[in-house]
């Protein structure tokens, strides 16, 4: 049983090689004709950044404005030519941006980004299907870093090539491979792909168990004098199909919880906090608390941006906060009272008057206020 | 210290539920201990914030000592009842026995399995333990009553934002949400009340018990069914691996988890309550049905799920007029229900829309195209049809837990095709969600129709062969 099931995996495996690679190959791969642009790094063009070349590859230090970019020295080229980026990079910086930014020849010479989503960027093989604006000509192509002043980073790869089967497969895997840090909508649903990625791992998946399920069958007609249907190889093939899409995910869960370690191991809850994704508002918080009454005033929490307002909101609890998801930002005038705190956390539709002592509401209208504290995240004021 | 009181803080729901478990349960059972641990555990993690909403009711401030004593009582009250219990008779080694008769190949692959699902514990719990609190409706309305009832010692009340503007927020407090049940809150209140101080990891711990407390009963009961262990350990796994409930571990905070869990718990335990009439089981299934309640709103729809279930149940068994009764208290509730609250029922209709092709697609997308739950989708839609080759599968074997989640399947695409809640299955933010309160259960249900169809299988091989040698 668990030879006839290894064999029903290859061969499944090698006919769904062939069968992706052969019914949904990149788009215009049969009038692609154009050589491969390989990377040369004595001929990359650095616009921003400190660059040093050791070999073929090419050092860049970030700029005083945490910026480093480069650009192909290759004459304009017809975007349809090229169905795979290949690059390969090393940063010093784990939080550093990286995107492959390219200029239209024709027109006005729009400018496209696309900045890399995968953290795994060792050897990484890019389909530019779907990158938007990949078509036409272009006349700049290059990659774009940022992060902070003195950052540096490695390139040891920036090529773009016509498509071919093994490409392509190397970009499927890259793909599957690749592994992003959790974001806001990480709880809502997890497509297991990137918004470049040709496929859903899924239907890869589902690919995979259909052709050795049908490889199975053939190896039934094949050998029917020797062997029988059991349903126990179909049940097999279907769990190995399964674990093959987890260990992927498991990798995605691995290299998220090394990246967790990096950010808060050894911390306590408020050095988490001041390291965490909203730092900036636990801070500012932090700061506010201490200045508030502690007779149990009121705080009303207002934002533009739900995200912010919500997550200030939470870290003035335990005291008695308002916030409002869908409703008005500031309840109506008659309801605020003297002594209450307003919170206006960046970006807010207010305007404080600090000299006026005056709060401008939208909908609100003119409050009585005074300023506690302010800085780049907002301001709290009183009202009087 | 702090380690001790959070191991302490994570045992005593454990042994509070299992050894009570430990009670009941018949020695005979197969996978028994991992039928009471694991059913125990989950059930520990709802008797714990009910505890603390006890004594808070009583006036009593909430302290890890006072909760503490409560549950080291019950504990003991369990411990001391056994003690007493007659004696039952064992089957020894019958789990050990059939453990041991596997072939080499399959205990092999029963371990490969297992240990990949304690790499994924580890990994989840790990996780847990490093990361701050991180999704959004944790900070809107789960974390926001935990951080409140925590420092004030007390549950103080949370109403709706214009009732808290209408009472100048005079003794209550305000979030997104005050109306969700209080069990999730008080589980990390309670987590915090054991070290002392508000920590926003260790807090969320109670969910990686709860994802193992899943998978071990998910394993039990499984093997209650008659499934070999091979094929529960691998139907755990499938559990275990699926990324969405992962993320719902390792960034702990939402209640949806916990939903899945107790719904999924109940619906295994009314299976082998339908199959064995075991009391143990029938109990297990009636808390923890009502436990959905407990966790979230949308527990209600999933409890009444196991009304029709029931009722076609015992509708095979016995007269007509007991399910005349049993529709009749369906009935006299529901007259309740629209007394105490008449606004309710059209409240509810005014959800309802015109068919929402938006949600339809998006509800395909997230189960078929998404890695939400791996290959669930595609299972379901092969397994059910085969399982129909069954005689008698969907009329008898498995008419009661197939009423339940046709019923449950039916709400949830009821919910996203047909209401104003469409527009979470368009742009995918609740109904992948939504999606993993049933998806254990659904699993739970293919196991069985696997295990069936499979052991269908052989014993058609085996006489095949046998007829052959003949």
């Amino acid at each position: 049983m668990l030879r006839i099931t290894i064999l029903s995996l290859l061969l499944g495996t090698v006919a769904f090689a062939v069968l992706l690679t052969q019914l949904f190959p990149p788009d215009y791969r049969a009038q692609q004709n154009a050589p491969a642009i390989v990377w040369d790094a004595s001929k990359a063009q650095v616009t921003s950044g400190t660059p040093k070349r050791e070999g073929n590859e090419l050092h860049i230090e970030l700029d005083g404005n945490g910026i480093g970019q480069f650009t192909l020295a290759a004459p304009s080229i017809a975007a349809n030519d090229f169905s795979f980026i290949h690059l390969a990079l090393e940063q010093s910086a784990r939080d550093m941006l990286v995107a492959v930014t390219w200029t239209s020849a024709l027109g006005s010479g729009a400018s496209y980004a696309y900045e890399l989503e995968s953290r795994s960027r060792h050897s990484l093989w890019l389909s530019t299907e779907e990158l938007r604006g990949w078509d036409g000509t272009i006349a700049t192509l290059g990659l774009t870093f940022t992060g902070s002043d003195g950052d540096t980073v490695k390139v040891r790869d920036f090529s773009i090539y016509p498509a071919s089967a093994t490409r392509q497969l190397r970009s499927v895997y890259s793909d599957l491979a690749g592994y992003a840090y959790w974001n806001r909508a990480a709880m809502n649903t997890y497509t297991g792909t990137f918004n470049a990625s040709s496929f859903y791992p899924v239907l890869l998946a589902v690919g995979l168990l259909i052709c050795s399920l049908l490889a199975y069958g053939l190896l039934l007609f094949l050998l029917r004098k020797k062997l029988i249907f059991n349903p126990s190889v179909v049940a097999l093939i279907f769990l190995t199909t399964w674990i093959i899409l987890d260990l992927f995910w498991q990798s995605r869960l691995l290299h998220q919880l090394a990246e967790t370690s990096r950010t808060f191991s050894g911390m306590d809850t408020e050095e988490k906090m001041t390291k965490g994704p909203d730092a900036e508002l636990f801070n500012f918080v932090t700061q506010t608390k201490p200045m508030l009454t502690s007779d149990g005033s009121r705080i009303f929490v207002a934002s533009s941006d739900k995200y912010r307002g919500m997550r200030t909101a939470y870290y003035f609890y335990p005291l008695n906060v308002y916030w409002s998801l869908h409703g008005a930002k500031l309840p109506h005038k008659r309801m605020l009272h003297k002594g209450d705190y307003v919170v206006l956390v960046k970006p807010f539709p207010f305007r404080f008057d600090p000299q006026q002592h005056q709060l401008t509401a939208p909908n609100v209208g003119n409050l009585k206020a005074e300023l506690i504290f302010s800085d780049t995240s907002g301001t709290v004021v009183r009202l009087k | 210290m702090d380690i001790l009181l959070t191991i302490l803080a994570l045992s005593l729901p454990v042994l509070l539920g299992g050894l009570w478990l430990n009670l009941i349960i018949p020695q005979c059972t197969p996978a028994r201990a991992a039928l009471v641990w694991g059913n125990g555990a989950l059930l520990g993690l709802v008797l714990i914030p009910q505890i603390l909403w006890t004594l808070d009711a009583l006036g009593i401030p909430l302290s890890f000592a006072s909760a503490g004593l409560v549950s080291a009582a019950l504990i003991a009250a369990a411990v001391t009842l056994k003690l007493f219990q007659p004696k039952q008779l064992r089957l020894n080694g019958t789990s050990a026995s059939t453990f041991t008769a596997m072939p080499a190949s399959h205990r092999l692959l029963f371990y490969f399995l297992l240990l990949l699902l304690i790499v994924r514990c580890v990994n989840l719990g790990l996780e847990i333990l490093w990361r701050p609190l991180f999704p959004w409706d944790a900070t809107m309305h789960w974390a926001t009553k935990a951080r409140v009832w925590f420092e004030f010692r007390s549950l103080v009340p949370f109403v709706d934002n214009s009732v808290w503007l209408h009472l100048g927020g005079e003794g209550v407090f305000t979030d997104r949400h005050p109306d969700y049940p209080h069990t999730i809150p008080l589980l990390q209140v309670w987590m915090n009340l054991a070290t002392g101080r508000w920590d926003e990891s260790l807090m969320n711990l109670p969910w990686l018990i709860c994802l193992i407390t899943l998978g071990t009963a998910f394993y039990a009961q499984l093997r209650v069914s008659g499934a070999r262990p091979l094929i529960a350990m691998t139907f755990c796994y499938l559990l275990i691996s699926m990324p969405l409930v992962n993320i719902h571990v390792a960034l702990a905070g939402y209640a949806d988890l916990f939903l899945g869990a107790t719904y999924c718990a109940g619906l295994m335990a009314f299976h082998n309550w339908t199959r064995t009439r075991c009391r143990a089981q029938g109990l297990m299934a009636m808390v923890f049905a009502l436990s959905c309640l407990l966790i979230k709103n949308e527990g209600l729809p999933w409890a009444i799920t196991f009304v029709p279930a029931l009722l076609i149940v015992l509708a095979r068994r016995h007269q007509f007029t007991r399910n005349a009764i049993l529709f009749s208290m369906g009935l006299v509730l529901l007259i309740i229900l629209i007394q105490r609250n008449p606004a309710l029922i059209s409240q509810l209709l005014s959800y309802v829309t015109e068919f929402h092709s938006g949600g339809l697609v998006g509800t395909i997308q997230a189960i078929w195209l998404h890695d939400n739950l791996h290959l669930l989708g595609y299972l379901l839609i092969a397994i059910i049809p085969m399982g129909l080759t069954i005689p008698g599968g969907f009329t008898k074997t498995y008419l009661g837990i197939s009423t339940a989640l046709a019923c449950a399947v039916s709400m949830f695409l009821f919910l996203f095709l047909f209401t104003v809640y469409g527009a979470g299955a368009s742009n995918f933010t609740g109904v992948a969600r939504l999606s993993i309160q049933l998806a254990p259960g659904l699993l739970f249900f293919c196991a069985l129709l696997c295990n069936d169809l499979l052991e269908r299988g052989n014993t058609k091989k085996t006489t095949t062969i046998a007829t052959t040698t003949a």
